[in-house]
């Protein structure tokens, strides 16, 4: 309001009113932003903010599903590791069985419980092989059995029924983890898994023929091999898996800092903010009282 | 003069300072009326009539004072800058209060806004990657896209409803125009034959302007003064009040399919409507479709995007996928196709190996729907800012003219009480001099003649 300009007590308390008014309204603001702890409530309080509030929160929703599928991946490798771990032990107790069975001092009984308890190994594999998790075979790769079929890897006769499908688990931003390693991968080509090893073991310790075990037990060996192949594999991945998320948790965090940067208030900050607003909106208060109290009618008799 | 004529000066006196007392009781008892303009009555000296004659009979004293009829302060030109001032200052304010609901019925950032949703419904497809055979998994995608769906027709929804309520609101103001601009012909015909009868017609003009600035708030007018204190009222370049004439507004919400007009009642043409009427116009015909317009845009996004990549996959029996989103009228919803039997979502890449879930987290990977929405969400905040800002001057702007408009028209009560004083005085002036005068007559009537009685 220009000073040459006419005062009257109207225009006098019209614009203490708009300054209260004003002050209020500031003040209400600054105790809306304390009581609520936000910086920005609204798209207006800050266009640029929101949007970046909108896009940390989508990153932190997609990071936190990165981690969720970490741990389903990590749980993926972890029974992966204790099916191949069992298999590798079985194979080389069926190794020692091999030995053993070479020796020719053995009688028919004895190789016949040698035998069976090859066979025995061998339902063993074949059941550490069908390993399932969450009602899904770990080694089938991405085969769905139809209608009536069993739901497995290997099926009674050992013969591979998944198929070539890869599990891949999107851990972190731009990286992805195989979590599965199919049945001829661990458990060898159809024409030599190692079921068929041990079936042949079995019948070669029955047939007492001494002569043809070292090339079953190499055989063993291979399966072997191609067990602790994946096992390694295994412990790879595993490893890559963990690393990756934990990268991911800690751009998780990073992005939930900034969030909270952006949204949330600076408390020492708003509290000095609203406690400067509260004694500005109180002078006026007084000053208004001064401003609208007086009239010549005061002074006069 | 005769002797007596003396005794009508100190009448004059007394009669003219009464009625200045008068008005300064009227002034002081309206000091806090709004649009009150203070009130002034005129002395002005009664002189003989002076004629160029041998035997002129003035001896030059005057006849006493004179009060003229009692007027009001006031500046036209102020008056019309605040006319200007309010219906622009009340045309933002309604923006800014649609605003501020839209920005309600979005509430962004929060964790229940439709961004929280969007990012939910993708991460929902991760869980139909990691769970391809699993049906609940599949069933739980087909729900939040469900629950997704219904979030975007209930914003939707409460878009339209705004609108709705809007244009009652603006049916409602049309109305109230109508009755004020009919008040304000009256009250012109009133002041025409107050002015007519040299009637003081002070008040009946504040009551007048009172109503045209109500009009200026409501649809903006400009006003053309007239003879004889009468105003015209005009909107555009039409007349809505001419003299004691006044013409009616209405809305027409059918002649063109999806604009809400405001037009003249009799011409049926389109009115150029400002302040709060004009702007809720803006708001029904522009604001809110733009925002209906933009949210449709991004469920078409997220439809697209959803359906292309669904639509390369295999769902759990081999088949190839079909759309996972259907786009209608009534905006998105899941196909129900997929709805009545989950396993028909696809997720697979191929009809071989169907525990696959690439596709699955090939959808979850698509983010053109959240960033059209965040982008609907940046423009709606910058809107809204800037409007706020807009407000804040304006309001600065109105509040200076209503200061310039009250320092020539406002009561200010010092002054009245100086008036009231110097009224006084001459009130009692006036009183003595009759006093004075009788004595002389007194001395003249009774004490004259008695020379050595």
């Amino acid at each position: 309001m220009s000073a040459s300009f006419r005062v009257t007590q109207r225009s006098a308390s019209l614009g203490v009113q708009a300054n209260l008014q004003r002050g209020i309204s500031a003040l209400q603001t600054l105790q809306d932003k304390v009581s609520s702890g936000r910086e920005i409530s609204r798209p207006s309080d800050s266009p640029g903010g929101t949007s970046s509030a909108l896009n940390l929160r989508s990153d932190i929703a997609r990071l936190g599903q990165f981690d969720r599928n970490a741990n389903d991946g990590g749980g993926w490798l972890a029974e992966s590791d204790n099916a191949l771990q069992g298999s590798a032990q079985v194979l080389r107790r069926a190794r020692d069985l091999g030995a053993t069975a070479v020796n020719a001092s053995l009688n028919a009984t004895d190789r016949e419980a040698l035998a069976v308890e090859v066979d025995g190994l061998r339902g063993q594999l074949l059941s550490l092989a069908n390993s399932s998790r969450l009602g899904r075979p770990l080694f089938s790769g991405n085969a769905l059995p139809g209608v009536g079929q069993p739901n497995v890897a290997f099926d009674a006769t050992g013969t591979y029924v998944g198929d070539a499908g890869t599990v891949v688990r999107p851990v972190a931003e731009g990286a992805s983890v195989q979590v599965n390693l199919t049945g001829p991968d661990v458990y060898g080509p159809a024409a030599n898994n190692a079921f068929k090893v041990l079936t042949d073991l079995a019948a070669n310790i029955r047939a007492n023929s001494p002569t043809i075990s070292p090339t079953s037990i190499n055989d063993i060996d291979t399966a072997l091999n191609r067990i602790q192949t994946g096992l390694a594999t295994v412990g790879a991945r595993t490893n890559q898996l963990e690393t990756l998320q934990g990268r991911n948790i800690v751009s998780r965090d990073n992005r939930v800092n900034s969030l909270s940067e952006i949204e949330s208030i600076d408390l020492p900050k708003a509290l000095t903010d609203l406690k400067l607003q509260e004694l500005a909106y109180q002078a006026s208060l007084s000053a208004a009282a001064r401003v609208i109290q007086p009239s010549l009618m005061d002074f006069l008799r | 003069m005769s002797d007596f004529g003396a005794l009508s000066v100190g009448l004059s006196g007394l009669q003219a300072h009464r009625r200045a007392l008068d008005v300064a009781g009227h002034n002081l008892a309206n000091v806090n009326s709004p649009g009150y303009s203070r009130q002034r009555v005129d002395l002005s000296p009664m002189t003989e009539p002076v004629g160029a004659a041998i035997f002129a009979r003035t001896n030059g004293a005057g006849l006493g004072v004179r009060a003229s009829t009692a007027y009001r302060l006031h500046d036209q030109f102020t008056e019309i800058r605040a006319l200007q001032e309010h219906g622009a200052d009340s045309s933002l304010k309604q923006s800014q209060a649609v605003l501020g609901q839209i920005e309600a019925a979005v509430n962004e950032p929060s964790d229940t806004g439709m961004a929280s949703q969007i990012n939910r419904f993708m991460a929902a497809w991760h869980d139909v990657a990691n769970r391809p055979d699993d049906l609940s998994a599949r069933r739980q995608i087909v729900e939040v896209g469900k629950t997704l769906a219904a979030d975007f027709a209930r914003l939707d929804g409460s878009f339209s409803a705004m609108s709705a309520n809007l244009t009652s609101e603006l049916r409602a103001g049309v109305a109230d125009v109508n009755v004020t601009a009919s008040a304000v012909a009256d009250l012109n015909t009133r002041i025409l034959a107050a002015v007519n009868a040299d009637m003081p017609a002070g008040d009946l003009m504040d009551q007048r302007d009172a109503l045209v600035r109500t009009l200026a708030d409501q649809v903006g007018v400009t006003t053309r003064p007239q003879d004889k204190g009468v105003v015209d009222v005009y909107l555009g370049t039409n007349a809505l009040v001419r003299g004691g004439v006044a013409d009616a507004l209405r809305v027409d919400a059918t002649s063109t399919p999806g604009v809400t007009a405001v037009v003249w009642d009799r011409l049926g043409v389109t009115a150029t409507a400002s302040g709060s009427v004009g702007a809720l116009q803006g708001s029904i015909n522009t604001t809110i479709p733009a925002y209906r317009a933009q949210l449709t845009a991004v469920q078409l996004q997220l439809s697209t995007d959803v359906n292309a990549v669904h639509t390369t996959g295999f769902d759990l029996n081999g088949a190839a996928g079909v759309p996972f989103f259907q786009m209608g009228p009534g905006g998105l919803s899941v196909n129900p196709v997929i709805d009545a039997d989950p396993s028909k979502v696809a997720a697979a890449a191929t009809a071989t190996g169907l525990r696959d879930g690439s596709v699955a987290g090939r959808i979850a990977d698509q983010t053109g729907a959240a960033s059209a929405y965040n982008a609907m969400v940046l423009h709606l905040g910058i809107e809204s800012r800037t409007i706020n800002r807009q407000v804040a001057t304006q309001s600065l702007v109105t509040e200076q003219v209503d200061a310039a408009r009250e320092a020539t028209s406002g009561v200010n009560i010092d002054e009245e009480m100086t008036n009231m004083i110097a009224i006084q005085h001459a009130y009692a002036a006036s009183a003595r001099f009759i006093s004075a005068v009788d004595s002389m007559l007194d001395t003249l009537i009774h004490n004259t003649g008695l020379v050595g009685r």
